[in-house]
């Protein structure tokens, strides 16, 4: 069974999301996708400010409290965004398209990166 | 009005989630195969002197159950949110969101959170409902 490492406490939003991205590290399917992967993501929940940021490296995975200076990809939306993104029923393209999500960087890596707490 | 907490006031929100057309439709598949009560802990502070435990059975978008407890005991609850008085006060009132206190670890909520990301609508539409209608409260 893979493992998340959390670094310092987590906020609320880590604490949602959390359990998602420790199904998916035991699944090899979307794992192989992610573990090619090095870089970060932070992702913003819109109306509070509050942020996490995902780290990958090669395989290993992190999450911790806030933004950091320059992630590979950042992504701002409110929490009803990220529960729709993360349970499958909204396509991250058509979010970015209708609005409901803000990007920032990489877009491809973050669309790669941003499977880990999906969970369909 | 109803003391909030009592269990006065938990009969008026057990009433306002089953007269809330939002809660009904959007919760229509909560809890119909997982564990999908609550029980919420209260903590002293801004005029509650100790915890208190509100207990809620839901499922399928109706509140079964809804009532004061002196303590957990045995009851294994699919979620477990805690918070202070002070916390859950602006929530109870209309003036803050539950879910934005939760995402700001205000309140630390225990269990499936692959459920809640999933109901997020219902979870939204039952903390709407606590604050449809008006209360007295302690501290004030």
């Amino acid at each position: 069974m893979g493992e998340i490492h959390i670094i310092g406490d987590l906020n609320g939003l880590g604490a949602a999301l959390l359990p998602i991205m420790e199904q998916n590290i035991d699944n090899p399917e979307r794992m192989k996708k992610i573990n090619k992967i090095s870089g970060s993501l932070t992702a913003t929940e819109k109306s509070t400010g509050v942020a996490i940021t995902i780290i990958f490296d090669k395989g290993i995975i992190s999450i911790k409290d806030g933004p950091i200076e320059k992630p590979s990809a950042a992504l701002w939306a409110d929490f009803d965004t990220v529960a729709a993104y993360s349970c499958g029923d909204l396509n991250p393209i058509v979010g970015v398209l209708k609005g409901r999500i803000k990007v920032r960087g990489n877009i491809l890596k973050l669309l790669k990166m941003a499977t880990i707490v999906r969970s369909d | 009005m109803a003391l909030y907490p009592s269990q006065e006031w938990c009969d008026a929100w057990k009433n306002a989630m089953n007269n809330d057309p939002a809660c009904v439709e959007n919760g229509k598949n909560w809890a119909l195969d997982f564990p999908g009560d609550f029980l919420f802990e209260v903590t002293p502070g801004s005029g509650l002197d100790k915890t208190h435990y509100i207990y809620a059975n839901i499922k399928g978008g109706k509140c079964l159950e809804l009532k004061m407890l002196d303590s957990p005991g045995e009851i294994k609850p699919g979620f477990y949110v805690t918070g202070t008085y002070g916390d859950f006060k602006p929530v109870v009132k209309g003036e803050k969101d539950f879910i934005e206190g939760v995402v700001r670890a205000l309140f630390k909520l225990k269990g499936d959170m692959g459920k809640i990301m999933r109901n997020a609508k219902y979870i939204r539409a039952m903390a709407a409902s606590i604050s449809s209608f008006k209360n007295e409260y302690l501290g004030e």
